[in-house]
């Protein structure tokens, strides 16, 4: 896009023009308005926030506590699982002692444990001590390769 | 205060975005001349101009946090605010009030060292002004932007919301057309009676 000389003409004229033109000075009084509706505006905004703020700060609490109580709840479920997986009763258990009149029995070779419900009464002429006052209690018997008990335990689930 | 005048246009448009009452003050006095030039250059009416200026900044006001510095400079982006004032005031009233040049002949007259010499130039600055507000609008914006505000294609552009092609493309047919008014008002000129005499 070539100028020809009377576009050049009317740049510079134009140039001259916007030289030439003499802006007022400042009117105080416009300034002070612009000034108070600025003031206006940011009061009128703060007032805005903080009602936004009233507003959503009970719905923020409220919403705050719904958290809360299901962490909480959450929590609770799980160690109640917990609580619910490990045995109400106390974890007890003792060594193996000699079922009575087990040694004049034929020496052990093999045989099996068997865990069984034993009458908490029956401890005693055991030789083992009840843990606590239930009626029975569980044990653990082994039996030898001719089916007699040779020693018993409480149970290490009791 | 003081401190607000070392600003960049750019901080002071961030901390008036942030409430700062002091920054507002010193980026009005600093751009309300520009402001007023151009709303004045395209209205021909200094009571326009004074209200545009007005309106921009107090746009300004509401508007500050819109603006973003990646996308334009805060010159640019201020006479795109005025810009929109100057179309729905000459909309509301399209009759562009031109400057009364018998009375500015009387008081150049009254002052000047070079009295016949000072007529002709403020006339022929009249005729400039004229031509320049006869121009239809979208011409005329162009120019006062990119010849008189001196603003880069790519600024006029995002003053326009238009490509910069566009802008090139008016600019070039602007002025052509005042160019071949301008002559016709060189011809009007010269057939003055004051020109006739200093001729």
């Amino acid at each position: 896009m070539t100028r020809s000389s009377g576009e050049s003409d009317a740049i510079s004229m134009l140039r001259r023009l916007g030289q030439d033109v003499e802006v007022p000075s400042a009117d105080p009084e416009a300034e002070r308005r612009l000034l108070v509706a600025f003031d206006t505006a940011w009061e009128r905004k703060r007032v805005r926030t903080l009602a936004r703020a009233r507003l959503w700060r009970p719905v923020a609490a409220a919403a705050l506590i719904g958290l809360a109580a299901t962490v909480a709840w959450t929590i609770t479920s799980r160690s109640g699982r917990l609580s619910r997986r490990a045995p109400s009763r106390p974890l007890v258990t003792t060594d193996f002692v000699l079922w009575p009149g087990a040694a004049e029995l034929p020496a052990f070779e093999s045989g099996h444990l068997l865990r069984m419900e034993m009458p908490a009464s029956a401890l005693p002429s055991l030789g083992l001590v009840a843990p606590s006052a239930q009626a029975t209690v569980q044990t653990d018997v082994l039996v030898g390769q001719d089916g007699l008990p040779r020693a018993v335990r409480l149970s290490p689930d009791f | 205060m003081a401190a607000d005048e070392q600003l960049s246009d750019d901080e002071l448009i961030a901390r008036i975005a942030a409430g700062d009452r002091d920054a507002f003050a010193a980026l009005y006095r600093r751009r309300r001349p520009d402001i007023y030039r151009f709303a004045l250059h395209i209205s021909g009416s200094p009571a326009i101009a004074d209200d545009v200026t007005q309106d921009t900044f107090l746009a300004l006001i509401h508007d500050a946090g819109r603006y973003k510095p990646d996308r334009a400079a805060v010159v640019p982006w201020l006479l795109g605010i005025a810009r929109n004032h100057v179309r729905r005031s000459l909309d509301r009233r399209p009759t562009v009030s031109l400057p009364d040049d018998e009375s500015d002949a009387a008081h150049t007259l009254a002052v000047d060292a070079d009295p016949l010499s000072g007529i002709a130039r403020r006339q022929h600055v009249m005729a400039l002004r004229r031509a320049v507000l006869e121009l239809p609008v979208k011409y005329r914006e162009v120019l006062v932007l990119c010849d008189l505000q001196e603003l880069s294609y790519a600024d006029a552009a995002n003053v326009l919301r238009c490509a910069v092609g566009t802008v090139r493309s008016r600019l070039h047919r602007g002025r052509a057309l005042l160019a071949s008014r301008l002559r016709g008002a060189d011809e009007a000129l010269y057939r003055t009676p004051v020109a006739r005499w200093m001729l």
